[in-house]
């Protein structure tokens, strides 16, 4: 009985790396919505990065420990507290004690955060993932073993961004991108991100985008695709977005962005910066060179 | 067949026609080179999704263009499945009627009479999208505005297009009836109907209905 879901939050989701091979069964890709903080979160702890945690979503559950369990909150800095006892720093390891009470309240920047445990949390997989269907519930108890760390930390709770990138999201053109006769607003404009944003996908308001007319047949979309709705304004799919879509797709924010597309919160603004592919290649594999290097650091380090 | 990449971990193939589009998904799945992720035929299109780490979407393209369409693999021949309906849970039958000109008998008789082949599977997991409705029967819009719930086994059509809801979700689509039997188990990894099968509706009445629900398409029905 190792955590109890007493309160569970705002919308908080068991998740891995997703279902990369099943969209042609119409089931999205799933999984963590900000891949870096999953994996440098599941790195403090110890565990592989994918290995399944708790994605929390703008305000966190509060959990009661059965069990010593080793933990560490990733990602959008959570406010978070064990009661009666301390605060709990974002990015740092703590260790849970039985009877111990986790509260995870807001974040005052960001929008998800994740909460790794020793070993990783246990759940079904389905179509060779055990990210979940469903968010948690209250009394849901999440499986995880015994466990416990000393503290540490990276040099951050959530991985920098580059000044110049701050706010803004960079993309290549979409399939579509030439039915677009003001395509240059979508450039200039600055988008606010509304509240109706989700995993599924991340609503955007700004200048009507006029296109020519004609209807798109449906065809296969993917996380990061930029679709503008019939009312000129975009929707920027997320990693639970549908797998085909009929709305014509201007952009598709690249690789190295699509977490911080994760992180948008309602109320914010983003502009959309365009790069040719090889500029977005470049950006992918430091990124990807970036965690794997503080993975290695944690991995060398654990018995320090 | 013209190539766009849709971002950095997928390639989208426009074919010439939707019996295409399943001929060369076929091909790329049975090549399956190591970086491939999955192969998303709809309509006359196929998303091809890769590692993005292990090639890009230039060499995939190169790829496509020689290797994945020069292998003739032996066609995937099409699976033939039966879905009872039945017409007396309709919602929307006076307006289909309405809007083509029939009697609702003849929307039912036309409706359960047309072989269909599934185009695409999205929207909802598992949720086929079959074509193409004949003539008459084309061309009903879809309800002005959509129903908050439509229950899991409705059978609607719009434009050129049926369906079956496999699970419960908003849709504006014209329900035209129900299905009893089960299409799509997520959580049992169960999805009967792929991209290419094909489909016809079989009129049942209530009594055959109770009889059938909840079973599996394949167990009261498989794939001829």
């Amino acid at each position: 009985m190792p955590l109890t879901v007493l309160e569970p939050g705002l919308y908080s989701l068991l998740v891995d790396t997703g279902r990369p091979a099943s969209r042609h069964l119409g089931v999205p890709v799933g999984g963590a919505a900000d891949r870096a903080a999953l994996a440098l979160g599941n790195g403090l702890v110890g565990n592989p990065p994918d290995a399944l945690a708790l994605e929390l979503t703008m305000t966190g559950p509060t959990l009661r420990a059965e069990q010593r369990t080793a933990c560490v909150i990733f990602g959008s800095p959570f406010f978070a507290a064990v009661a009666n006892k301390a605060r709990v720093e974002p990015g740092t390891t703590f260790t849970l004690e039985p009877g111990d009470v986790l509260k995870i309240g807001g974040t005052p920047g960001g929008v998800r955060g994740y909460l790794c445990v020793a070993g990783g949390f246990a759940g079904p997989p389905v179509l060779n993932s055990a990210s979940a269907l469903e968010p948690i519930s209250t009394d849901a108890v999440l499986a995880c073993a015994e466990s416990r760390v000393r503290a540490r930390s990276l040099p951050f709770s959530s991985l920098p961004v580059e000044g110049d990138l701050v706010g803004v999201l960079r993309i290549v053109p979409g399939p579509q991108f030439d039915w677009f006769l003001t395509a240059k607003q979508f450039f200039q404009a600055e988008y606010e991100v509304l509240p109706a944003s989700n995993r599924m996908g991340v609503r955007l308001r700004g200048p009507k985008l006029e296109r020519r007319p004609g209807e798109l047949i449906s065809e296969p979309v993917a996380p990061g695709a930029v679709q503008i709705t019939n009312d000129g304004q975009p929707i920027v799919l997320g990693v639970d977005g549908q797998t085909i879509g009929g709305y014509p797709k201007i952009a598709h924010v690249i690789r190295a962005d699509l977490d911080r597309l994760a992180q948008l919160r309602p109320g914010g603004t983003v502009r959309f910066r365009q790069v040719i592919a090889d500029e977005a290649e470049v950006a992918a594999a430091a990124r990807e060179s970036t965690i794997r290097g503080w993975l290695t650091r944690l991995e060398v380090t654990r018995g320090l | 067949m013209t190539f766009h990449p849709l971002g950095e971990e997928a390639v989208l193939v426009y074919l010439p026609d939707e019996a295409a589009a399943v001929r060369f998904a076929d091909a790329v799945r049975a090549a399956k080179p190591a970086w491939l992720h999955d192969v998303v035929p709809a309509y006359a299109s196929v998303g091809v999704f890769f590692n993005a780490s292990a090639i890009r979407s230039a060499e995939v393209i190169a790829w496509l263009r020689t290797s994945a369409t020069r292998r003739k693999s032996a066609a995937v021949a099409p699976r033939q499945h039966t879905i009872p309906v039945c017409y007396e849970f309709q919602q929307d039958l006076a307006r289909v009627a309405e809007h083509t000109g029939l009697t609702p008998e003849q929307v039912i008789d036309k409706h359960a009479a047309a072989e269909y082949t599934v185009y695409a599977i999205g929207f909802v997991p598992g949720f086929p999208y079959l074509g193409y409705l004949p003539d008459e029967l084309s061309g009903v819009p879809r309800l002005p505005s959509p129903r908050v719930r439509v229950e899991p086994g409705s059978v609607g059509l719009t434009a050129k297009q049926t369906g079956v809801y496999p699970l419960a979700r908003p849709g504006g689509w014209n329900l035209l009836g129900r299905t009893p039997l089960v299409l799509v188990d997520v959580a049992d990894g169960y999805f009967p109907l792929r991209v290419g099968d094909r489909v016809q509706f079989r009129r049942i009445g209530e009594t055959e209905y109770r009889e059938l629900e909840g079973e599996r398409l394949t167990s009261a029905s498989g794939p001829a």
